[in-house]
C-alpha cells in the first residue's frame, strides 16, 4: 500500500475517531447536563408546590381559628345558656351573614357550620354553596350531626386542636354525592367560659376546587399526584383512579409506583428523583415528597408527587444535537478534504521519489521534480534529484570514457591487425625463400647449413602460425571489451543446436550439467566452444561417442568442461590431438590453430585450461578467471 | 577454379613486393605454363599498361593476379578501374590475399567483378600447383 494512502487512511481514522470521541463526550455531557438540570428543576418545583400546599392548609387552619374567635359565637353561646332566644337568633343571623361573606371569598369552601355538642349535634348555623350560590340554610333545614364519625372525633379532641378530617368523597344522607365531591372537613371545638364544651365550628372544603385553584392544573409538562397515607390517590390525571378506597380499590399509588412502597412505610420524607420509562424520546421524571400538614399528628401526611415530561426539551435537545452532528459532519468533510489535499501535497515528493526510483532502476527518464517542500520528504526528493543528476553526469562521463576507450581499443585492434598482417608477410616470404633454396640450390648448400635451412623454414612456419593466431584473436575481440553476465547453460545449449547434424553423424549422445551464469566475453566464449567442438568432431574418428558439458563448483569458482567418452582411441593419440591446448607451440600447425585460439581466449579471461586424458576419455576443463 | 588460361597471352602479376614477384616468377618457371609472365609494382603502372592494351599496342592479358594490399591504389580500386572498360569485362582477374580470415574481402572481390581469389601459398609446391591448375 502506498504511504500516501496509508497517511490518508491514518488521518481519516484519527479525524473520524476524534470527531466520534468528541461527539460522544459532548453528547453524553450535554445529555447529562440536561438531565441533571431537569432533575434539579423538578425537585425545586415540587419543593415550591409543597410549600404552597402547606401554606394553603395553614391558611385554612387560620380560617377555622378565626371563625372560632368570632364574637358572635360567644354571644350565641351566652344567649343560648341564658335562654335569650331572640338574641341568639339575631347573633345566628349575624354569624350566618359573616359565614356567607367568608364563603364568597373562599370559592373552595362549600360549607361553614356552627354545631351544638348537645341536642344530638344540632346545627346552629349553616352556610353552604349550592349550584354556585352561597345560601344561609333555614333553621328548619338544619340537621343533627351526632351520628357522624367526625362529630365524635372532634368533641373528643384536645382544646385548641384543629381537626382535619380524612379527605374523601362527600356523602349526603349516607350516600356518595354525585357528581363526586372530594371533601375535607376542618373543625375546631368551641368551649364556654367555664371550659365546658359547647360545640364546634367546621368548614367543609371542596378539595378538588381547592387543588384546582392552588395548582391551576393544566395538561402539560407536569402531572400532579396526591395520595393519603394509605396510598390512595386523591389527585391523579385519570380521575377514575382517585379515591379508590371508596370503591374497594385501595393503595393504587403503590401499584402504579412500586418504588414508592418503602417511602410509605418508612420515616423518609421524599422519594429521590428517578427517571421512569427511560427513553431518549420521552423520558419522565418522578418525584414524591411527604407533606406533614397536620402539626399535632406527625404520622399523618399526604404524599405529594409530580412527574415531569421533558419531551419538548428532549426534542429541542435532539434538534440541537442533530445540528451539531450536521455541523460536525460538514467539518469532518472539510477536514477530510483538507487532509486529502495536505497529504497529497505532502506525499507528492515521496510518490515522485518512488516513481523516479523505479524508473531510474529501469533506466527510464525521470519526470521533473514537484515543487520543493521544505520538509524531510522535500529534502529527500531534492537529494534524490541531485543524486540522479550526479549519477547521470558520472554515467555520461563513464559512457564517454567508454566510447573513447572502445574507439581506442578498436583502433588498437585494427592497428594490431594490420601490424600482424605486415609481420606475417615477411614470415611467409622467409618460408617461401627457404623453400626455394631447398628446391633450386640444395646441392650447393653444405649439409650442416641444410639442417639450419630446414630449421629456419620450420621456425618461420611457427612464427607465421603465431602471427596468424594473434591476428585471428585480435580480429575476434574488436570492439568487444566488456564482460557481461552470461547464462552458460543457455549459451551451450544454443551452440549445440548448431551441431545437431554433426552430432547425429557421429551418433553422439549429448548431456548437460546445470551451469551457472558467469561474467565473461560472450563472443569469445562462443568461439571457444565452437572451436573445441569443431576440433573434437574433426579429429575424433570414433562414432557412438558421448559429449558431456560439465560444470563443477570448486573453492576457486566454477570449473566448466567438455568431456568426450566412449572413444575408441588410445591415450597417446588423444594427447596428440589435444596437445595445442596445453603446449606453448603446436607441433601440428595445421590442426592446432583452432585450439590455440581457445587457449588465447582462456588467457584473455585470465582463466586456466587443462586436459584430463585417459584411455578412450578426454576431459577438457577450464575456468574463466576470478571475474568469471 | 573456373579460370582457365586458354591463350598464349601474357599472365600479369601486380604486387608491390619485389620479393613476392621474385618468388612468383621462380615458382611460375617451375610450372607447366608457357605464357609470358609480366609484373607491375603498383596499380597506376598496370592501368597504364592496360591503356596500351586498349590501343592495341599490347595483347589482352590471359590472366591478372592482383595483390590486394598495395600503395597508391589497392587491389579493389584497380579491379574497379579495369571492370569499367567493356573490353576488359572478360579478362580473368584473380585477387591474391595474404590471409583468408576476412570474409568481407572475398565477398567484395566477387562483388567488384573478380573471377576468384587466392591466398598466397607458403610453400613452393603449393604455388607451383596453383599455376598448374590454371592450365586449360
Amino acid at each position: 500500500m502506498k504511504i500516501g494512502l496509508q497517511i490518508r487512511l491514518l488521518s481519516l481514522g484519527l479525524l473520524l475517531s476524534t470527531a466520534l470521541l468528541i461527539g460522544i463526550v459532548v453528547y453524553w455531557g450535554f445529555h447529562a447536563l440536561i438531565m441533571n438540570q431537569q432533575r434539579e428543576s423538578l425537585e425545586s418545583f415540587v419543593a415550591l408546590e409543597t410549600e404552597r400546599l402547606k401554606t394553603a392548609f395553614s391558611e385554612i387552619q387560620h380560617d377555622i381559628q378565626f371563625i372560632a374567635e368570632i364574637p358572635a359565637i360567644s354571644k350565641i353561646i351566652h344567649a343560648h345558656h341564658a335562654g335569650k332566644f331572640s338574641i341568639e337568633r339575631e347573633e345566628k343571623s349575624n354569624l350566618g351573614l359573616l359565614f356567607k361573606e367568608l364563603l364568597k371569598t373562599k370559592p373552595h369552601y362549600d360549607q361553614i357550620r356552627l354545631i351544638e355538642a348537645a341536642n344530638q349535634g344540632k346545627e346552629l348555623v349553616r352556610v353552604e354553596r349550592n349550584l354556585g350560590e352561597v345560601l344561609i340554610v333555614k333553621e328548619s333545614d338544619l340537621q343533627q350531626k351526632s351520628t357522624r364519625d367526625y362529630f365524635a372525633e372532634i368533641l373528643h379532641s384536645d382544646p385548641g386542636h384543629v381537626y382535619f378530617s380524612k379527605i374523601n368523597l362527600n356523602r349526603e344522607h349516607g350516600t356518595i354525592e354525585i357528581p363526586y365531591k372530594p371533601t375535607i372537613r376542618v373543625a375546631l371545638p368551641i368551649y364556654q367560659a367555664t371550659n365546658q364544651l359547647f360545640g364546634l365550628v367546621i368548614i367543609n372544603m371542596n378539595f378538588k376546587t381547592f387543588i384546582d385553584d392552588l395548582f391551576h392544573i393544566q395538561p402539560g409538562r407536569y402531572t400532579y399526584f396526591l395520595t393519603n397515607p394509605d396510598g390512595d390517590f386523591l389527585i391523579h390525571p385519570e380521575s377514575s383512579k382517585t379515591f379508590g378506597f371508596e370503591f374497594g380499590k385501595p393503595n393504587a399509588a403503590q401499584a402504579e409506583f412500586p418504588d414508592l412502597i418503602p417511602l410509605f412505610i418508612s420515616s423518609g420524607q421524599e422519594f429521590v428523583t428517578e427517571w421512569k420509562d427511560l427513553s431518549f424520546s420521552n423520558p419522565v421524571l418522578i418525584h414524591f415528597r411527604k407533606i406533614g400538614i397536620f402539626p399535632d399528628d406527625p404520622k399523618r401526611f399526604l404524599m405529594f408527587g409530580v412527574t415531569a415530561s421533558f419531551g419538548d426539551i428532549q426534542t429541542g435537545t435532539n434538534i440541537i444535537l442533530l445540528k451539531v452532528f450536521a455541523i460536525t459532519l460538514v467539518l469532518i468533510l472539510i477536514g477530510l478534504a483538507l487532509t486529502f489535499s495536505l497529504t497529497t501535497r505532502l506525499t507528492r515528493p515521496l510518490e515522485w521519489l518512488t516513481d523516479s526510483t523505479k524508473r531510474f532502476a529501469k533506466g527510464l527518464a525521470i519526470s521533473s521534480r514537484p515543487p520543493h517542500e521544505k520538509n524531510e520528504i522535500g529534502i529527500l526528493s531534492q537529494a534524490f534529484d541531485h543524486m540522479v543528476a550526479s549519477i547521470n553526469q558520472k554515467e555520461n562521463q563513464v559512457a564517454s570514457m567508454n566510447r573513447q576507450l572502445l574507439k581506442a581499443n578498436t583502433d588498437l585492434a585494427h592497428f594490431v591487425y594490420l601490424a600482424s598482417h605486415n609481420l606475417r608477410e615477411p614470415a611467409r616470404r622467409m618460408i617461401m625463400l627457404a623453400d626455394l633454396i631447398c628446391h633450386e640450390g640444395k646441392e650447393g648448400v653444405p649439409p650442416a647449413c641444410q639442417d639450419l635451412l630446414i630449421q629456419l623454414q620450420s621456425t618461420s612456419v611457427n612464427l607465421l602460425d603465431q602471427i596468424t593466431d594473434f591476428r585471428v584473436f585480435t580480429n575476434l575481440s574488436q570492439g568487444k571489451i566488456l564482460r557481461t553476465n552470461v547464462n552458460m547453460e543457455d549459451l551451450i545449449r544454443s551452440l549445440t543446436d548448431e551441431y545437431t547434424y554433426a552430432f547425429q553423424a557421429k551418433e553422439a549422445v549429448i548431456t548437460f550439467s546445470p551451469s551457472p551464469s558467469l561474467h565473461v566475453y560472450e563472443s569469445l566464449v562462443k568461439v571457444f566452444y565452437k572451436n573445441l567442438l569443431d576440433h573434437t568432431l574433426k579429429h575424433v574418428r570414433s562414432n557412438d561417442i558421448m559429449v558431456s558439458f560439465t560444470a563443477e563448483r570448486s573453492t576457486d569458482g566454477w570449473i566448466l568442461g567438455i568431456m568426450v567418452t566412449r572413444l575408441s582411441m588410445d591415450q597417446k593419440n588423444l594427447a596428440s590431438i589435444f596437445a595445442p591446448l596445453t603446449q606453448a607451440t603446436s607441433p601440428h600447425a595445421e590442426s592446432g590453430l583452432d585450439l590455440a585460439i581457445c587457449k588465447r581466449i582462456i588467457e584473455r579471461h585470465r582463466g586456466t585450461l587443462w586436459t584430463e586424458i585417459k584411455e578412450n576419455v578426454v576431459h577438457i576443463r577450464f575456468t574463466f578467471g576470478k571475474e568469471g | 577454379m573456373d579460370t582457365m588460361i586458354a591463350t598464349n597471352d601474357p599472365i600479369i602479376m601486380v604486387d608491390d613486393s619485389e620479393t613476392d614477384q621474385l618468388i612468383a616468377k621462380r615458382c611460375y618457371q617451375k610450372s607447366i605454363l608457357q605464357n609470358p609472365f609480366l609484373t607491375f609494382f603498383d596499380g597506376p603502372t598496370f592501368l597504364s599498361h592496360m591503356d596500351s592494351v586498349l590501343h592495341k599496342e599490347a595483347p589482352i592479358p590471359a590472366l591478372v593476379l592482383l595483390d590486394l594490399n598495395m600503395p597508391i591504389m589497392n587491389g579493389f580500386e584497380v579491379l574497379t578501374s579495369i571492370r569499367q572498360h567493356q573490353v576488359f569485362t572478360h579478362v580473368p582477374i584473380l585477387l591474391m590475399f595474404s590471409n583468408s580470415d576476412n570474409p568481407k574481402d572475398t565477398e567484395r572481390s566477387i562483388a567488384l567483378g573478380a573471377n576468384g581469389f587466392q591466398v598466397k601459398p607458403t610453400h613452393v609446391a603449393d604455388f607451383v600447383a596453383f599455376f598448374n591448375s590454371l592450365k586449360g
